[in-house]
């Protein structure tokens, strides 16, 4: 008799557990719309140059690094040295830019890249993305919709 | 029964009765025997910048986006890249030129969604689509309320930040010297945050 109670009450707590995970993941569906971003795939990179960059060079750089396949916008600070472009994810690569600009003039120059530090701070509009309910509802939307 | 029936019938029409007759008299005010000239209200800065007439979206092909919309996304699309090429706002926009894997939103588009979203909302935009949903400005920049901020701000970036905003501006082809009023009121907008960005 103890038994069957003990069972019985298992299984009404498991029910009604699973109906409560339920309704809290059909609620996060529905309050949840995912974002929609232009340019999602839109990737920036940045060529630091070690070395003082003429205007003419600067302008072969630029073309050298918009001829290329993928790349979407170049823009070129010479007064810090820097080279930011545009580029479309599984188009083009910053390794291949990188080599391209290197073959152009034999610069001296490095590819930018983040550091783990700079990778976890900076601007706060882009915090949010690896919170628990961000996971939970962009993998909801993208499995259901 | 068929008397109370009646009865509630009764009562519920005199209540709508009653309830009509009081919406009237509050949508129709008495007139005003003074004549008044009508005022138009003045143009709000989205409306400036394009307002909410419908163009399609250069970046979404069959789209179609609200012109002040484009214009700031424009904007802020050029700023963004002068920003990512200031070595003085990598300490703050570092996260902009961090490679990600296939399909995850980049630090660019996720940069250029909010601050437009922001500025859609800034200068006068009713479209609830482009709420911005973020932090107060005040609370976004605390490193003690918001982990990712790794330093308080001050003025020198802040001001070198309206800066380059203003080279993205003139990289659309807006500049002090053909559209100064816009620029200003843009400046004047941006400088409004100052109070709440710069913190030490």
């Amino acid at each position: 008799m103890k038994k069957r109670i003990i069972i019985k009450s298992l299984l009404w707590t498991l029910g009604i557990s699973a109906t409560l995970f339920i309704v809290l993941i059909v609620h996060i569906y529905m309050v949840t719309k995912p974002v929609k971003y232009d340019n999602a795939d839109l990737q920036l990179a940045r060529i630091d140059f070690r070395q003082d960059l003429d205007s003419a060079q600067a302008v072969d750089v630029q073309h050298t690094v918009m001829a290329m396949p993928g790349i979407v916008n170049v823009f070129m600070n010479r007064h810090d040295r820097t080279l930011v472009y545009g580029y479309r994810q599984g188009k083009q690569t910053s390794e291949q830019v990188y080599q391209a600009v290197m073959r152009s003039g034999n610069y001296d120059a490095e590819r930018f890249v983040l550091n783990e530090k700079q990778q976890s701070s900076g601007c706060p509009v882009m915090q949010g993305k690896t919170s628990f309910l961000y996971s939970i509802s962009n993998g909801l939307h993208e499995l259901l919709d | 029964m068929k008397k109370t029936l009646i009865l509630m019938m009764a009562c519920l029409l005199g209540l709508s009765i009653v309830q009509s007759s009081c919406k009237k008299k509050k949508d129709d005010p008495e007139p005003d025997p003074t004549p008044t000239t009508p005022v138009t209200p003045a143009p709000s800065l989205y409306d400036r910048v394009g307002g909410t007439a419908m163009v399609s979206d250069p970046n979404n092909s069959g789209q179609m986006i609200e012109k002040g919309r484009l214009t700031l996304r424009s904007v802020v699309d050029s700023s963004v890249f002068v920003i990512a090429a200031d070595t003085a706002m990598t300490k703050y926009f570092g996260t902009l030129l961090g490679e990600v894997g296939m399909g995850n939103t980049t630090g660019f588009a996720a940069l250029s969604k909010n601050f437009t979203d922001f500025l859609c909302v800034a200068t006068g935009s009713k479209n609830s689509a482009y709420a911005y949903t973020g932090k107060s400005m005040k609370d976004a920049h605390d490193p003690s309320k918001n982990s990712r901020m790794g330093m308080k701000v001050n003025a020198t970036d802040f001001d070198r930040f309206v800066g380059d905003i203003g080279t993205g501006l003139a990289k659309n082809g807006v500049t002090a010297a053909n559209n100064k009023a816009l620029v200003d009121d843009l400046v004047a907008l941006l400088y409004s945050t100052k109070n709440d960005i710069v913190q030490r």
